[in-house]
């Protein structure tokens, strides 16, 4: 579906959230790293709802300490210390973090802020163990060009990372405080983006910005971006965690769709006249009607006692199956509240029923005890009743809200460009001071020094490696995009070997291996460099670096003069050569008769198979020109 | 060591480095005090040991590093006569957090300087070197406040 973004009033802004590979965690000396396998130790925590420093008690913190949910953290001893804990308090704000912090501010020619005063953000998850996120704006305002177009800067700030998200069953959700307290910098545009693919366009300048500084971290879950979306008549959307750049553009197509069609919604609600005070908070057992169903799930919680509760959604047939964008339904958004609200694994609605096991006869007699006219809806969970009560309220409250079009609200993003109910979007009043920690003075020498000292630009780097090392404009970009600029810089520095050469390993052929399931991120640095000295001075070929490549990616720590050995790719003696070259010919007198000079390229692919990258390209083809010559004539 | 294995405790063990010469700095000034902190103490101790030529005094202080008020004047007379005074804490795995409350601030204006998880006995035999090796107190600070032989920990762990 085409969409005019510029007349429906779309209006993105863009959070990018980076991890920083500073040398420990923002406010301890741990190591900011992920581990793998078992956790070491365990710990156990409830929320409890206090007051904070302003007086105020967080309602979603009360809420969720009623429902008695339990937090399990899982630590090792190499990434948490006590301050992850939340028994010590934080130690001194990680000047690297707040160095790198800066450089990002400068090159964006932000102001950075006289004092950095540390924060605290509420966060009633769990995710942090101190029930608050410690945050900190380090600069104010600047810009970034796009295309001609200046897209204003709001602030630079430093923040911790939240702790992960293992597992979440029952009553206890597990998370891993390997994660929290790793620095990340934060760079949040004004909400002036107006169409997806600009989105993305600002979304990777900020990114190559951020890599300039050569102090963030790589890799899948480094970077997460937060996008702010609205459009006119619908509201004000958060959608949290975005981990991929090319989901980005995908993502605000969506949601402006989900927007337009929950507005759609609203209209024709309007046309039904459906009220708000018509959806009643009315709920009714119907657990014996369901005393002999073939349903998995309601037989399974009936064994446990549990009960089936129903509620009417007045002329609301046909809206909860109804797809918003693509994957994304209004009775699915609900089935998110209903878990957010009442920790039930479901539900189900008539809109999509019969199904699951739940038979025509069921629906009928569920319909009557709810007196359900034609043009309604029912609702129903199964679960314990608080849980089945809690559930069914948010379901209520979001048939309400769909009366008015679009709520406010938190989302999150999924991989496939999907999003998903995360939370109520916040209060604003969600900030207070960190007590524990003084606020820290700029020194205007120090951000001279800093200012004098700045990273070269992207665009300027680009054009540098296209001058200096003859690439073509989308050789240049796409090694500035990845990984390996520096790298590639090396290299082209220390070898003889065609800058091209080594940009597009460095970048196709790797993309083409990882697509082939190499995993290209084991391969090291010194392993890169070793290889192209070693092309350099002709004791293997580029052709054969795709195999030594994936070798070395199986072999962590071994050299690529090994994997040369191992994979018996040394190149071929002239000699030897010129050996396999004559036995070719012997074994193919026919073809050469038929084809005389034509038989060239057939023969000459036949013999790059067998010395598979033994032999420089040029060497065979002249080799292999004066033999045919020879014998033709 | 159980049956020739060497468990090292340490997570950030050195290892001793054989091409590094031995160089021996024996030196020790014995014009270093340690003054535990506890309700009721006369703050006139610690001018005691500035009259007696004292150069150097490291506080035990309570939880996070304190002091009581009462004794800030005593504290601010002796670092005013050139003496370097430092904070350990008294407790047991203890590490200060002297910017937490108004209190440790304050000793922090005063200019006494925190030692972290530094222990109260470490840090005064570290003192008396220390002042075996320089007479100026900006480099008495910062040689006090390295960690030369793991006499800090930047982390404390949960076990």
């Amino acid at each position: 579906m085409n969409i005019e973004y510029s007349r429906i009033g779309l209006k993105v802004g863009l959070e990018i959230h980076q991890q920083l590979d500073t040398a420990s965690k923002l406010f301890c000396s741990c190591n900011p790293q992920l581990f793998k396998g078992e956790p070491v130790t365990t710990f156990l925590r409830r929320l409890r709802p206090t007051q904070s420093e302003l007086g105020q008690i967080d309602s979603a913190a009360l809420f969720e300490f009623q429902k008695g949910v339990k937090i399990l953290y899982e630590a090792t001893s190499e990434t948490a210390c006590l301050v992850e804990m939340d028994e010590e308090p934080p130690h001194d704000l990680n000047q690297e973090a707040v160095e790198t912090a800066l450089v990002v501010a400068l090159m964006i020619k932000a102001k950075p802020v006289d004092e950095i005063h540390v924060m605290r953000k509420t966060v009633i998850d769990g995710s942090n163990t101190t029930g608050f996120q410690r945050t900190c704006v380090v600069a104010l305002g600047g810009e970034i060009n796009i295309n001609e177009k200046k897209v204003p800067i709001q602030h630079v700030s430093l923040e911790e990372d939240a702790a992960r998200k293992m597992k979440e069953e029952d009553q206890i959700i597990r998370y891993r405080i390997d994660r929290l307290g790793i620095p990340l910098i934060e760079v949040a545009t004004s909400p002036v983006i107006h169409s997806p693919q600009e989105a993305k366009e600002v979304a990777l300048t900020i990114g190559r910005l951020l890599r300039a500084t050569r102090k963030v971290k790589r890799g899948l879950g480094t970077i997460r971006q937060d996008l702010n979306i609205s459009i006119r008549d619908g509201a004000l959307i958060e959608i949290k965690g975005v981990q991929k750049l090319d989901l980005v553009a995908l993502i605000v197509e969506n949601e402006v769709q989900r927007q337009l069609d929950l507005i759609k919604i609203r209209d024709e609600l309007k046309e039904r006249e459906v009220k708000a005070r018509d959806i009643k908070e009315e709920f009714v057992d119907v657990t014996t009607i369901f005393k002999q169903t073939k349903c998995k799930v309601i037989q399974k919680a009936l064994e446990q006692n549990k009960r089936v509760l129903a509620v009417k959604l007045p002329k609301f047939a046909g809206f909860l199956k109804r797809e918003l964008a693509p994957g994304m339904r209004l009775g699915a958004e609900m089935a998110e509240i209903a878990h957010f609200w009442g920790r039930v694994g479901g539900i189900f609605h008539t809109d999509e029923l019969p199904a699951y096991g739940i038979t025509a006869n069921e629906i009928h007699e569920l319909a009557q005890s709810v007196s359900k006219a034609p043009l309604d809806s029912v609702v129903f969970v199964a679960d314990t009743l608080e849980n089945s009560n809690n559930a069914l309220e948010a379901v209520v409250q979001r048939a309400r809200e769909a009366i008015n079009g679009v709520p406010e609200e938190t989302r999150a993003a999924n991989l496939d460009g999907t999003t998903r109910y995360m939370r109520p979007r916040p209060g604003a009043a969600r900030m207070y001071p960190e007590t524990d920690i003084p606020p820290i003075h700029l020194k205007n020498e120090y951000l001279r020094k800093l200012r004098d000292h700045l990273p070269e630009m992207p665009e300027q780097k680009m054009r540098r490696m296209k001058k200096e090392y003859a690439l073509n404009l989308k050789l240049a970009k796409q090694i500035l995009d990845s990984e390996y600029s520096d790298i590639f810089e090396i290299i082209a520095k220390e070898t003889k070997v065609s800058p091209t050469i080594i940009a597009v390993t460095l970048t196709e052929t790797l993309k083409a291996l990882r697509r082939e399931g190499t995993n290209t991120e084991k391969i090291s640095s010194e392993q890169l460099r070793e290889l192209f000295s070693l092309i350099d001075s002709v004791k293997t070929t580029k052709e054969a670096i795709p195999e030594i490549v994936t070798w070395l990616s199986k072999h962590e720590g071994a050299t690529a003069t090994r994997a040369v050995e191992v994979l018996e790719l040394e190149m071929i003696s002239q000699k030897e050569l010129e050996r396999m070259i004559d036995d070719l010919l012997e074994q193919n007198r026919t073809i050469m008769k038929e084809r005389g000079k034509g038989a060239f390229g057939l023969l000459m692919g036949n013999v790059m198979k067998k010395v598979r990258g033994r032999a420089k390209a040029e060497v065979v083809t002249r080799i292999l020109k004066k033999r045919l010559k020879e014998i033709i004539t | 060591m159980e049956k020739d294995e060497i468990t090292v405790l340490l997570d950030d063990y050195r290892k001793r480095n054989s091409a590094r010469k031995l160089c021996l700095k024996p030196k020790f000034n014995e014009k270093a005090a340690l003054v535990k902190f506890h309700p009721s103490i006369n703050p006139q101790i610690i001018e005691w040991y500035l009259d007696k030529g004292y150069r150097g005094l490291i506080l035990e202080g309570t939880g996070l590093g304190h002091v009581g008020k009462y004794c800030f004047s005593a504290i601010q007379g002796a670092i005013e006569n050139d003496m370097l005074v430092a904070m350990t804490s008294q407790c047991l795995w203890g590490r200060l957090g002297m910017t937490v409350y108004d209190q440790g601030r304050d000793l922090i204006a005063l200019g006494v300087l925190p030692l972290e998880d530094m222990l109260p006995e470490t840090a005064l035999v570290k003192l008396m070197w220390v002042f075996g090796q320089t007479t100026d107190i900006e480099k008495a600070k910062k040689l006090l406040q390295a960690n030369i032989a793991h006499e800090i920990s930047p982390r404390t762990l949960y076990d």
